[in-house]
């Protein structure tokens, strides 16, 4: 999990050149990234848990979640050359140690920035919304951020299929006397995608 | 236009609702990250999995653990929980499981393939060898539970059709005989049966008996749970201190010590179910089955009338995900605290949780605390 940073720069880093062989060209993808345009994207793959934070003293395992799985589906529009706003609803389920089942269903608004040169597309986006997690009955609505960077390769005229690899925080606020219980969860999604521009 | 602003309209309202419904159902007293960091892997004995654990005893070299079958462990050593063997068979559906905690087990048992009553059988030497008990009267019944009581045998029963005809039985040393007139024909079968170091107590959900066995009577004096039309859902005795606790299905818990009755409001949005007294560290505080949306146990106070939250009870050692993710969300069935006073059992339904179904906690004297729930 600590190599997770670094893996996210170099995919940023692969995809500069490309990104700057596009923005000397007009044509923005064959103008599937031109302002007006749209696109929704399907994504299902693994949610990897990296950490929570604070640490509880009364913590017995090193990692009391398993690993997940995840779904998604996301509309954009782009407002600009290149630059979408959108929203994204997502469902994530992780187990437990203990054999309880963590489901998380954010609900967020979604920027994104896209670029690339045919085949191949990128994007870089930024998720911000409520979470809702529930645990055994119980349940909260908390924040919830989200960086994602996608790779995809064009298969047709409006699809594309790739994979993305996302960063997501969730602030677990707890107000009054039990702030105490307030925690951030991270996660690691790693997701195949399709991409359907119109 | 109109028509796609109206489904704008309903796909907000939608949402809305969604989002409204969620903010309710939340509760900030609860830390979904804090619980998960806390929780225990919890790695029990496979036939515990998902499992029905009905009532759980022991006898001098055992404890037992009742299913559909029993299954026993050594109080010694490391050996796990093993399948039971009834008089040389382990073709059987267990009914009812007491022990005494010293030398003695007792066992009614079934046919698995046709639920005949096969009769109860008697250990005295850890399961090894049985002698079966005279069952006198008990032929074509139904046999519902089984408890051994300051060494009295009882056996609660129903006949066919079950309207009208819960029985309680006690064993007289030459058969079964009715525990009291009144013990025929009950509207409800027994839930339990307890001892006040003078009296034997036997609880059905319409009503309480009291008195030595054979001539047990109904308890319906003034302020009692029937005299109040109460639904009763469990009970256990303080022999020490000559008192009684029942429960009752809207929260409260009736005592009676020296012929009068008084009561405390546990929770009152709660459906109480069976009670026991742990013992350690003390002996003032109740533990409490409840069924409502999380099942699973409260712990109560009577001196005080201090309500306590499962999870942050005494039982668990202020772990509250050990809780969490041992009891929470499961009815229980009953709880046994052993002989010694240094294991504490706690019985529960566990069908499609993935859990189990039979947890224990340890008291250690030298801090005086309980251990929190560990999967058996």
């Amino acid at each position: 999990m600590k190599h997770f940073p670094a893996l996210l720069i170099l995919l940023i880093a692969l995809a500069i050149p490309l990104a700057a062989q596009d923005a000397q060209g007009t044509d923005y993808f064959g103008g599937l990234h031109k302002k007006g345009s749209q696109l929704i994207s399907l994504s299902t793959g693994a949610e990897i848990p990296l950490f929570i934070l604070p640490q509880d003293a009364g913590a017995s395992e090193s990692y009391p979640l398993g690993f997940g799985a995840s779904f998604s589906l996301e509309y954009q529009y782009f407002i600009a050359n290149r630059l979408t706003i959108g929203g994204s609803l997502t469902g994530a389920f992780n187990t437990t140690v203990a054999g309880r089942t963590l489901f998380i269903a954010p609900i967020a608004a979604h920027a994104g920035y896209f670029w690339g040169i045919a085949p191949m597309e990128y994007s870089l986006g930024l998720d911000v919304g409520l979470t809702i997690m529930r645990l055994s009955g119980n349940g909260v609505i908390t924040p919830f951020t989200k960086l994602n960077f996608g790779i995809y390769r064009q298969i047709g005229e409006s699809w594309s299929l790739g994979g993305s690899l996302s960063y997501w925080l969730i602030p677990e606020i707890h107000t009054g006397a039990y702030s105490n219980l307030t925690r951030y969860g991270n996660f690691l999604g790693l997701t195949l995608s399709a991409l359907y521009h119109f | 236009m109109k028509k796609n602003l109206s489904g704008t309209a309903f796909a907000f309202l939608v949402l809305a609702l969604f989002i409204l419904g969620a903010v309710i159902s939340c509760d900030n007293t609860f830390g979904v990250f804090q619980s998960i960091q806390t929780e225990k892997k919890q790695t029990g004995t496979d036939v515990f999995l998902n499992a029905n654990v009905k009532a759980v005893t022991e006898d001098g070299s055992n404890f037992y653990a009742a299913m559909a079958k029993i299954y026993f462990r050594p109080k010694v050593g490391s050996t796990g929980w093993n399948l039971l063997s009834v008089n040389d068979s382990t073709n059987y559906f267990c009914n009812g499981i007491a022990g005494d905690g010293t030398s003695t087990v007792y066992a009614a048992i079934s046919s698995s393939t046709d639920n005949g009553f096969l009769g109860i059988f008697k250990s005295a030497d850890g399961g090894s060898s049985w002698t079966a008990v005279t069952s006198t009267n008990l032929s074509g019944l139904a046999i519902d539970g089984m408890w051994l009581v300051n060494g009295a045998l009882f056996v609660a029963a129903h006949g066919s059709p079950a309207e009208n005809n819960y029985k309680l039985y006690y064993d007289d040393g030459s058969g079964f005989a009715l525990a009291g007139a009144g013990f025929g024909g009950l509207a409800s079968g027994v839930l339990s049966v307890a001892f006040d170091g003078t009296s034997y107590w036997a609880a059905a959900s319409s009503a309480l008996y009291k008195g030595l066995t054979g001539s047990m009577t109904e308890e319906a004096s003034a302020g009692s749970p029937k005299a109040e039309t109460k639904t009763i859902g469990g009970i256990c005795a303080d022999t020490a201190a000559g008192k009684v606790f029942v429960t009752t299905a809207d929260g409260l818990l009736y005592a009676y010590q020296t012929g009068a009755w008084t009561k405390a409001t546990v929770k009152t949005s709660l459906t109480l179910g069976p009670i026991a007294m742990p013992g350690n560290p003390s002996t003032d505080y109740l533990i409490i089955a409840k069924s409502d949306a999380y099942d699973g146990y409260s712990e109560f106070k009577p001196s005080d009338s201090t309500y306590t939250e499962g999870k942050d009870g005494i039982l668990v050692n202020a772990t509250a995900s050990l809780y969490a993710s041992t009891v929470y969300g499961k009815p229980v069935n009953s709880f046994y605290g052993s002989k010694d006073g240094k294991s504490f059992f706690i019985a529960l339904s566990a069908q499609g949780t993935s859990t189990y179904g039979l947890y224990r906690t340890d008291y250690d004297s030298g801090t005086g605390k309980w251990s929190g729930w560990t999967a058996e």
